[in-house]
C-alpha cells in the first residue's frame, strides 16, 4: 500500500499537463523545446532499463508507438523506434496534477539523457492520449511540428540579404588577388592564422532562375563557401557544378569585417559584379527536389513573414 | 634505404608480436565503446581522448566526435563507472550536439573531471574555447562552464590536471591566435580548479613561446606533470616558416618548477644557445601541413610528452617530421630534465599520434597509429609498445587494431584524429584511439569486445532491430594493459 502510494506520487510529479488543460499553445510550446516527441505505451512504473540512471524510482519504460518529431541526426542514427523500449525520467520542474498507470498511451516530449544497452530520456512533458482528441492531437501535432522544423529555416531567413533558386555553373578557388588580401589582412597579428581548421574558401557562381527574397532582377550570385573538409565545417553546405536549389544568402555570417569585406567584393575580373553572399548554415542550402516541395515550403516560410 | 620494404617489415613484426601479447602485457582488455543502443549509428567517432581518475579508476571518461544521438542541443562524452568494461554516452557538454575539438582529465584526487573543448557551433573561423567541470561523472547534469575565450579564435586545448597540495591544478595547452606577435603557443592555466567558482582561477593564457616565430607555432601544445607537484614540462612546435604546404619547425621543450604558480611559467628550461626560455630539442625540421595524406589522414605535427613519476628529471617525447618523403615519428629521451636530448630512441615511418605514458615502475608505454604495406593494400595499425630501458633492447610490441585503408572512406578529417592519448595510473596504461568497426577479429589482434550488435562470423555490423546491416565506420576503443614486467 505504501509502495502504491509512492508510486502515484512519483507519477504525480512527473506528467507535466493535466488532463481537460491541455491547450494546443501548450502542446505546440512542449513540442518546440522537445528533441525527441513519441507516442508510447507505459510499460513499467517507477523502473528504469537503464542501470546507470541515479534514482530508477522516479523513471518508468515506456514502449515507444510512433515517432512524432525527431532531429535529422536522429533519423540518420536510428533504425525502426518502433516497439522499443525507452526509460522516460522526468524533468526535475516538471508540473504535475494527474498520473500515469500501466498500459497508458501517452504522447512524450523529451530531452537527450543517457546512451547505454538501452536509452534514457528526460521528459519535459506528457500528454496522455485520452486529454484531447485524436484528431485534434494529430492536427495539432502537425502544426507544432512544422512550426518546430521551420524554426531554424525562419531564422536564417530572417537574417538573409537574399533567398534565391538556381543552379550553380561554376565553382572556383578564390582569385588570386583575394588570397593575398586575406593574407594581409590584420598584417602583423594572427587574424590570417593558419589552423587546421582553415576554412579554404572556394566560390560557387550561381545562375538565379528566382529571386524570393532580396534585390529583385539579380541574374547571378557568388556563394562563398569553406571547401574544407575539416570537422569544424562539416555543416555548412559545398558546392558542385550543376548543383541546383535554393540558397539562403547571407553578408553578415563572417564577423570578421576585414575578412568579409575581402571574401564579399565584387570580383575584379567579373564583367557583372555579382553580389557575394555566404551560406555556412546547414539549414542555408535546399536541393532542388523532384516535386519542387523544398523551393514551395521556403516560398510559404517568406510568404508567412511578410508583414500583413 | 627500402622504405617499402621497411614498412612490410614493420608489419609482419606487428604481427608477429601479437602472437605472445598476453605473456608479456599481463591482460590486455580492447573495448569499443559504442553503447549497444547506437548500433544503428555510422558517425565517423575519431580524434579520441580518455580519461581515467587516478583516485577510482573504475571511473573512466572518454571522447571523441561523437554527436549527440538524437540530435540534441549539447554534447556528449563516454562514461565508464566500471573500469572500462561497458560504457555509456553523456551527453553534458555545453556545445550544440557535438563539440570540435575536446580533450579530458580528472584531478589527481578530486574526483573532479575537467574538459577543454572548442564548442560548436562556430561561427566565423573563430573556435571558442571553453573550459568546464563536473564533481561528479555519472550525473546527467550539464558540466559546469569555467572559462570561455574566442578573440579570434583558439585552436586544438589538450589538457593536463593533478591534484596538488590538495588543489587540482589545470595545465591546457592550446593555440592562441590572440596573441599580436605570433607567439600563439598558450597555456591556459589554474591552482585551483575544483573548488573555486568559474572562472575557477583560469584568466588569460600564458605565452610559452619566447621566440620570433613565422607566422605563428604549430596547434600542438601539449604538458605533462610530474608526481613532484612542482615539475610541469610543456612541448611545442615553433613554426619559423610556412609557405602555405610545408612549415619549417623548431620542436621545444620548456619547463616550469614552480608547480605552475606565479606570473612567468615555463621558463625554467634555457636554450644554451640563445639562452631563451624554452630547449630546441631539434632545429629546421620539415614538416608538412594537411598534405600529403597518410593513409587518408591529414598531417601537421604530433608532439608528446611525459615524465617518470618516479623521477622528474626523466623524461620522454615523441615528435613528427617528414624525412625522406615520408611522414616519420620519433621518440627520444632526456635524464637530465631537458636540458640534453637523446638521439632517436625510436623512429617510425608513415606514424603518427603518439601517445606516452610512464607507469609507477618506470616503464614506458607508446602508442600510435602506422601505415603499413600488407598483402590486400596499405592498413592502419593501431600499436602498443612498451620498455623497461628506453628501447635498448627493443619494445615489447602489440597491435591492438589493423584495417585496410582502403575500407573507409572519411567523412571529413581527421579521419582516425589529430591525437588519441594514453595514461598510466599505477601500474597499468589506459589509452583510447580510433579505428574500423568491422567485427573481423583478425582486424583485432590483441582481442576485442563490442557493445554495439556485431557478428564476428559474418564480419557485419547489426542495427538495434538485430537484423538490418549497418555500415562499417570509426569507432573509438578503450584499451588498459596492466604491465607485470619485472625487468
Amino acid at each position: 500500500m505504501k509502495r502504491l502510494a509512492l508510486n502515484i506520487l512519483l507519477l504525480r510529479i512527473f506528467v507535466s499537463i493535466a488532463q481537460g488543460q491541455t491547450t494546443d499553445a501548450q502542446i505546440q510550446a512542449l513540442a518546440k523545446k522537445s528533441i525527441f516527441t513519441f507516442e508510447g505505451t507505459v510499460r513499467a512504473l517507477n523502473k528504469s532499463n537503464v542501470t546507470n540512471i541515479a534514482d530508477p524510482n522516479k523513471a518508468l519504460i515506456v514502449r515507444i508507438d510512433n515517432v512524432k518529431a525527431q532531429t535529422a541526426t536522429a533519423s540518420r542514427g536510428f533504425g525502426s523506434w518502433i516497439g522499443k523500449e525507452i526509460t522516460v525520467v522526468p524533468e526535475s520542474d516538471s508540473v504535475t496534477a494527474t498520473e500515469l498507470k500501466i498500459g497508458d498511451h501517452a504522447t512524450f516530449y523529451t530531452k537527450p539523457l543517457l546512451y547505454a544497452d538501452e536509452i534514457a530520456v528526460s521528459a519535459i512533458g506528457v500528454v496522455k492520449a485520452t486529454t484531447i482528441s485524436g484528431g485534434r492531437f494529430a492536427a495539432t501535432m502537425a502544426i507544432a511540428a512544422e512550426e518546430k522544423a521551420n524554426d531554424l529555416l525562419r531564422k536564417e531567413i530572417a537574417a538573409a540579404d537574399a533567398v534565391v533558386t538556381g543552379k550553380v555553373t561554376n565553382v572556383r578557388p578564390l582569385v588570386k588577388s583575394k588570397t593575398n588580401a586575406l593574407s594581409m589582412v590584420g598584417k602583423g597579428h594572427t587574424d590570417s592564422h593558419v589552423s587546421e581548421h582553415d576554412p579554404k574558401w572556394q566560390e560557387a557562381v550561381i545562375s538565379v532562375q528566382a529571386v524570393e527574397k532580396g534585390e529583385p532582377g539579380q541574374k547571378e550570385v557568388v556563394v562563398v563557401f569553406p571547401g574544407s573538409d575539416d570537422v569544424m565545417w562539416a555543416r555548412a553546405p559545398k558546392f558542385q557544378k550543376g548543383e541546383a536549389g535554393t540558397w539562403i544568402l547571407h553578408k553578415n555570417q563572417i564577423k570578421d569585417k576585414q575578412i568579409a569585406n575581402v571574401l564579399l567584393a565584387p570580383e575584379p575580373e567579373e564583367v557583372n559584379k555579382p553580389t557575394s553572399y555566404t551560406t555556412l548554415s546547414n539549414e542555408d542550402f535546399h536541393p532542388a527536389d523532384p516535386d519542387g516541395r523544398n523551393q514551395a515550403r521556403i516560398q510559404r516560410t517568406i510568404e508567412a513573414m511578410r508583414p500583413k | 634505404m627500402n622504405l617499402p620494404l621497411l614498412r612490410r617489415l614493420a608489419y609482419l613484426t606487428s604481427c608477429f608480436a601479437l602472437v605472445v601479447p598476453a605473456l608479456l602485457f599481463g591482460q590486455v582488455r580492447v573495448v569499443n565503446i559504442i553503447p549497444k543502443s547506437l548500433s544503428d549509428e555510422t558517425n565517423q567517432d575519431s580524434e579520441p581522448n580518455l580519461a581515467v581518475n587516478p583516485a577510482n579508476p573504475l571511473q573512466i571518461a572518454a571522447s571523441a566526435f561523437t554527436p549527440d544521438p538524437l540530435g540534441g542541443k549539447t554534447a556528449p562524452i563516454f562514461v565508464s563507472a566500471d573500469g572500462g568494461k561497458t560504457w555509456v554516452l553523456n551527453s553534458i557538454l555545453p556545445s550544440e550536439t557535438n563539440t570540435a575539438d575536446i580533450t579530458l582529465r580528472f584531478g589527481g584526487s578530486s574526483n573532479t573531471l575537467y574538459a577543454a573543448i572548442l564548442r560548436q557551433p562556430i561561427v566565423d573561423d573563430q573556435p571558442e574555447l571553453v573550459i568546464c567541470r563536473t564533481a561528479n561523472v555519472t550525473d546527467t547534469t550539464p558540466m559546469i562552464e569555467l572559462r570561455q575565450r574566442k578573440g579570434k579564435g583558439v585552436d586544438q586545448p589538450y589538457i593536463a590536471a593533478a591534484t596538488i597540495s590538495g588543489k587540482d591544478r589545470v595545465f591546457i595547452g592550446d593555440n592562441d591566435f590572440n596573441d599580436a606577435d605570433g607567439h600563439t603557443a598558450s597555456i591556459d592555466r589554474s591552482l585551483d580548479s575544483a573548488a573555486a567558482p568559474a572562472p575557477a582561477g583560469f584568466y588569460n593564457p600564458f605565452r610559452i613561446e619566447t621566440r620570433d616565430t613565422s607566422p605563428q607555432d604549430g596547434p600542438q601544445i601539449r604538458t605533462a606533470i610530474a608526481s613532484d607537484g612542482k615539475t610541469i614540462y610543456g612541448i611545442f612546435y615553433r613554426w619559423t616558416n610556412f609557405d602555405g604546404s610545408v612549415a619549417t619547425v623548431d620542436v621545444v621543450v620548456a619547463k616550469d618548477l614552480n608547480g605552475g604558480e606565479g606570473t612567468h611559467l615555463f621558463t625554467d628550461l634555457k636554450d644554451p644557445q640563445d639562452r631563451s626560455a624554452g630547449i630546441r630539442v631539434t632545429t629546421n625540421r620539415r614538416l608538412p601541413w594537411d598534405h600529403p595524406r597518410l593513409g587518408k589522414e591529414r598531417v601537421g605535427g604530433d608532439p608528446a610528452i611525459a615524465v617518470d613519476p618516479r623521477d622528474s628529471n626523466t623524461v620522454y617525447i615523441a615528435w613528427a617530421d617528414e624525412l625522406h618523403n615520408h611522414y616519420t615519428l620519433h621518440v627520444m629521451r632526456s635524464n637530465d630534465g631537458g636540458a640534453t636530448w637523446s638521439q632517436d630512441l625510436r623512429t617510425l615511418i608513415d606514424a603518427k599520434n603518439p601517445g606516452l605514458a610512464i607507469n609507477n615502475k618506470g616503464v614506458l608505454g607508446f602508442l600510435y597509429q602506422q601505415v603499413v604495406d600488407a598483402s590486400g593494400g596499405q592498413r592502419w595499425l593501431t600499436c602498443f609498445e612498451r620498455t623497461t630501458d628506453g628501447f635498448a633492447t627493443g619494445p615489447m610490441n602489440i597491435t591492438l587494431s589493423s584495417f585496410l585503408v582502403s575500407e573507409l572512406q572519411p567523412k571529413f578529417v581527421p579521419f582516425l584524429g589529430d591525437y588519441l592519448h594514453l595514461m598510466a595510473v599505477g601500474n597499468t596504461f589506459y589509452g583510447i584511439f580510433s579505428a574500423s568497426n568491422t567485427p573481423d577479429i583478425a582486424n583485432f589482434p590483441s582481442g576485442v569486445v563490442f557493445q554495439r550488435n556485431a557478428d564476428f562470423t559474418r564480419k557485419v555490423l547489426i542495427g538495434t532491430d538485430n537484423s538490418t546491416i549497418v555500415d562499417p565506420s570509426i569507432d573509438p576503443y578503450y584499451f588498459e594493459a596492466a604491465d607485470q614486467a619485472t625487468h
